[in-house]
């Protein structure tokens, strides 16, 4: 009976843990905007305030853009955290991506984020505008866009997995079948035994000393 | 407090992808530690644990805290995260002696087979000894901290989230280095005696003094960015550096002064064991690990059991449950068919457009990847089968010449060519009749013929759920063998009493894999040793052996199960691709070129050419490189019908990567169409519905990641399970790869073309008029389908 119990909390352990990497996993999936990273783009005073516009990626390229705000108040340099900002981003030929910038997103608590997604490259417009009641100021500016990147660098780590896994295990196979042709495969099948000298000195042997004991 | 410095305080990050790979290491570092310290308690005491926990603490208050929000803007909060990862972290966790207890936290499969090779191997291990020489790691830190700071390397990181992220990768593995030989964490052997370690330091705090020193005095701002950046706390920018370079100097001092006088207190009070490096091999203890046994010494199989699992493990084990979750299943498809035949006749507006394509098809394969076939086991159609042996005889053995999966094949073929050439998901009224030809091919099949012959030998969808279940992590199969063999009753195929036993001849003994399984749990309910569970298995395992499996005898010898599985692998890459702009631009166009009226044509031609004359072209091709490469007395049919099954788990991922995009973008699409039924029944569900306002489940973000990742795994599964395949056939490495090389290069082919259609513009053509064009890998918001 005991034994029972014991199974069992060792599969609720078990099925604990792996719950537990499951979601490691997931959070290693999750991914979410910049809000302060990338580069300064725009640094402007605009009625009351002083605006400082970051884009993530510093280079910005078509698709997703991260657009950062802070606004400070001229007079003290005290970042204003209780205003509307709007971003409107115009291309030449008269697209217009506009986007409410919120905290709610951000890392940086003091920062107004938005991901704004830029159908194309070229020269676009940049419009920030800040408002507070009925009072409003606007910063403008211009922001190069980059082509695309490939989507083949865009994964790349994702993409790049299963050949870094290939290459363990084909190291990992070699070493075997070089430690079973040198007579050392009663070393790498027991690791029962552990001895070590050097950090990675691990050297797996026999368990038949156990035995002995 | 100020709001403004409350909102810098709430300025943490969730950098998730580090906070897993934290919470993961940590979890296998303190099982490692709970082993190792029922053996060696002195050697891992609590205060291990909680250095090696608060090293990580420390790192990820580096990573996450504010100070990484605001390194930006600050070089002083830059500096105190560098500090962080080179002064706080390393020597925590290194006092934590993290080698052994990760090691002995790792599953003993891996530690053995995976990691173990490498750990043995003579030449990584005198890699190991110069890496950890002192000198070494004084040089390793010392570079990487001055290239870090030189303005060039300071900027890109700055610039860079990738480079910033590099950056303090370097520093953490540097600084890991340097603390080693200073920290000697147990058990391994110092290379220069302890006094040296006095110098080391010394050396190390005075390139640390002239570097911050360096910063304090420096009359211009070194890195631009923080010239260019907003002064928040109204410090100068050359004041936030002389700050910085105070943070430095001072705090950075004490983290080597410390060690150094600590280091001196032990060297003068036992001078005579500091002055010489042990040269003894530290004897660890002997460490059990399980032995080739898989049962639990009461019997229970190693794997968990489902069954055993509280509440859950209770109602599957009921006979009830099963029907009440097929009459819940029945009375959904009773809704789903009245909506298809009544309802609105636009597929994303009725429950027979939405609840088959998007939700059911989602679920199972999620089902599948993450428990087993639970969805033969819920199958509205099997209970008709019940009612049809009321009123029809079913005294009929099935027909001999059908008694394999070829039937089963052509009709799953025909399925998808179906769904393809009249976009079945974009039609209700076929979607009903679909159905309720089901329900009547169930009723009239098994009310004939004994035994469950529509699940074995007719069903598509069940042939589509045993052949995926193979890589599921779940199986109906006996908990202790010894059992079985003292069985004389043999009540889980014969059944008894009222119990059935099981209709698809699966002998629980003999079973093997999910093959032909339709999680019906009768073995369960029959069994009168309780011998039979829901137990958990390394996915994939049961594609490679070629053992003799109850009911489907050796799979090398079933040329139908092999080409099942072929058409489900192809079928997967084809049925994606189908929804993809430039296979739609593909058929227009040669549909322009023909002259012909309709589309059909082309996609039938397409679609008979990718999902018959290219998987057959592709094997017989497989089995010409092989013979070239090594050629050999290997029958080329077993050959293909054992390697063919490797692909399944390829397959799956991209059935998965594509259905589950659907379900996930598509599942709350649901809610309006209720709203419009409700509507149309003359009644009203909590409002008018919002046909615009559906959201995703998960991010629209996650998703291509998630996608790659899915493929990323059937790539990894299919190329073991080949090359455990092709081991099988030759225990020499190079015949071996010889036999693997053509059919590791299908895979990678397959991969590559999901990869492609994963990152392709979307165009289902049911839906092409109201429909934008956007990647399936759904990067533009607001898809759906």
């Amino acid at each position: 009976m005991t034994a029972m119990k014991n199974n069992r909390s060792k599969l609720i352990g078990r099925y604990w843990r792996h719950s537990l990497l499951f979601a490691s996993l997931l959070l290693a999936l999750y991914s979410r905007s910049q809000a302060d990273g990338g580069g300064v783009a725009l640094h402007q005073v605009a009625g009351p305030y002083v605006v400082t516009v970051f884009i993530a990626p510093a280079t910005p390229r078509a698709g997703p853009v991260d657009v950062s705000v802070l606004a400070r108040d001229r007079a003290d340099g005290r970042a204003a955290i209780d205003v509307e900002v709007f971003v409107r981003l115009r291309r030449e030929g008269g697209i217009a991506v506009v986007g409410h910038a919120t905290r709610g997103v951000t890392q940086n608590e003091l920062f107004y984020s938005v991901l704004m997604n830029l159908p194309e490259a070229g020269q676009w417009e940049l419009e920030v505008t800040i408002k507070r009641g009925k009072s409003e100021a606007s910063v403008f500016g211009q922001l190069s866009v980059a082509a695309p990147r490939p989507f083949l660098l865009s994964y790349w780590r994702s993409l790049s997995l299963p050949w870094v896994v290939v290459t363990l295990f084909a190291m990992n196979q070699w070493l075997k079948g070089r430690a079973a042709s040198r007579g050392e495969k009663r070393l790498t099948t027991h690791p029962t035994k552990l001895r070590c000298e050097t950090p990675i000195d691990l050297s797996l042997c026999d368990s038949a000393q156990e035995g002995k004991k | 407090m100020n709001p403004i410095a409350e909102m810098i305080f709430r300025s943490w990050q969730a950098d998730y992808e580090a906070l897993a790979i934290l919470l993961s290491v940590a979890v296998i570092y303190t099982r490692g530690w709970r082993r190792l310290r029922r053996r060696r308690p002195r050697e891992f005491g609590v205060a291990r644990l909680a250095s090696f926990l608060s090293g990580s603490a420390a790192i990820l208050l580096a990573i996450a805290s504010p100070l990484d929000a605001f390194a930006g803007l600050l070089l002083t909060a830059h500096m105190i995260q560098h500090l962080l990862l080179l002064m706080v972290a390393p020597p925590l966790l290194l006092y934590g002696a993290p080698y052994l207890p990760i090691l002995r936290g790792l599953p003993a499969r891996v530690l053995k087979h995976g990691v173990g090779p490498f750990l043995a191997s003579p030449g990584l291990q005198r890699f190991g000894r110069k890496l950890t020489h002192p000198l070494v790691c004084w040089l390793a830190f010392t570079i990487t901290s001055l290239t870090w700071h030189t303005p060039g390397f300071y900027e890109l990181a700055l610039r860079s989230p990738f480079w910033h992220g590099v950056e303090h990768l370097c520093f953490l593995g540097a600084a890991m280095l340097f603390w080693w030989p200073v920290i000697q964490p147990w058990p391994s052997r110092a290379q220069w005696p302890r006094w040296a370690m006095i110098p080391y330091l010394f050396l190390a705090d005075f390139q640390n003094t002239a570097l911050a020193a360096f910063l304090i005095f420096y009359d211009r701002v070194i890195y631009p960015s923080y010239a260019a950046a907003p002064r928040l706390l109204n410090l100068s920018p050359l004041d936030d550096q002389a700050a910085a370079g105070a943070v430095m100097w001072v705090p950075g001092s004490v983290a080597y002064l410390i060690p150094i006088g600590l280091l001196t207190v032990r060297a003068l009070g036992s001078r005579r064991q500091a002055v010489r490096p042990s040269s003894r091999r530290v004897e660890l203890p002997v460490i059990q690990t399980r032995g080739a046994s898989t049962s639990f010494p009461d019997g229970r199989p190693e794997g968990w059991d489902l069954l055993s699992i509280p509440i859950i493990g209770g109602a599957l084990g009921r006979p009830r449950f099963r029907r009440v979750v097929q009459s819940a299943m029945f009375a959904l498809a009773l809704v789903v068919i009245a909506d298809g035949l009544f309802g609105h006749q636009m597929g994303s507006m009725n429950l027979a457009g939405t609840l088959p394509w998007i939700h059911w098809r989602g679920l199972v394969v999620i089902s599948l990847l993450a428990a087993g076939n639970f969805f033969c086991m819920a199958c509205p159609f099997t209970m008709a089968r019940d009612f049809g042996r009321r009123w029809l005889p079913a005294r009929w053995h099935w027909p001999k010449r059908l008694r394999s999966k070829l039937l089963a094949t052509v009709l799953l073929a025909v399925y998808l060519w179906a769904y393809e050439a009249f976009s079945l998901w974009d039609s209700p009224w076929w979607t009903a009749w679909i159905v309720i030809g089901y329900f009547v091919a169930s009723f009239v099949i098994d009310g004939l013929f004994k035994g469950a012959s529509f699940c074995k030998y007719v069903c598509p969808i069940g042939q589509f759920n045993f052949a995926q279940s193979l890589v599921s992590p779940l199986e109906v199969k006996v908990r202790n063998a010894d059992v079985c063999r003292a069985c004389a009753t043999y009540d889980c195929i014969r059944g008894a009493d009222t119990r059935r036993g099981c209709e698809l001849g699966l002998f629980q003994p003999k079973k093997s894999g999910n093959l032909d399984c339709t999680f019906c749990l009768d073995c369960v309910q029959a069994c009168p040793h309780q011998n039979v569970g829901i137990i958990g298995v390394t996915p994939g395992s049961q594609i490679t052996h070629d053992r003799y499996r109850s009911a489907l005898g050796r799979l090398s010898q079933r040329t139908d199960v092999a080409a099942l599985v072929l058409l489900l692998v192809f079928g997967a890459f084809v049925n994606a691709a189908g929804m993809i702009g430039p296979v739609a631009s593909l058929e227009r166009a040669l549909q322009q070129r023909m002259g012909l009226e309709s589309l059909l044509p082309v996609t039938s031609a397409l679609f008979v050419l990718a999902l018959i004359v290219a998987p057959l072209l592709l094997v017989a091709l497989c089995g010409v490189v092989w013979r070239a490469l090594c050629g050999g007395a290997i029958r080329l049919r077993e050959l293909a019908c054992r390697f063919a099954l490797t692909l399944t788990p390829l397959g799956f991922s991209m059935w998965v990567a594509h259905l589950s995009y659907h379900f996930l973008t598509g599942a709350a699409a649901v809610i309006p169409v209720a709203q419009r039924v409700a509507g149309d029944l003359g009644g009203s569900l909590l409002d008018q519905p919002n046909w615009a306002g559906a959201a995703a489940l998960l991010p629209l973000d996650w998703l291509p990641s998630l996608q790659i990742l899915l493929l990323d795994g059937g790539l990894l599964l299919t190329l073991y399970a080949s090359w455990r395949v092709a081991r099988l056939f030759s225990t020499r490495a190079g015949r071996a790869l010889g036999l693997f090389a053509p059919w590791a290069g299908l895979a990678v082919l397959l991969y590559a073309s999901g990869v492609w259609i994963v990152f392709q513009p979307m165009e289902m053509r049911g839906l092409a008029p109201r429909m934008q064009a956007c990647p399936m890998s759904g990067r533009t918001p607001g898809m759906r389908h």
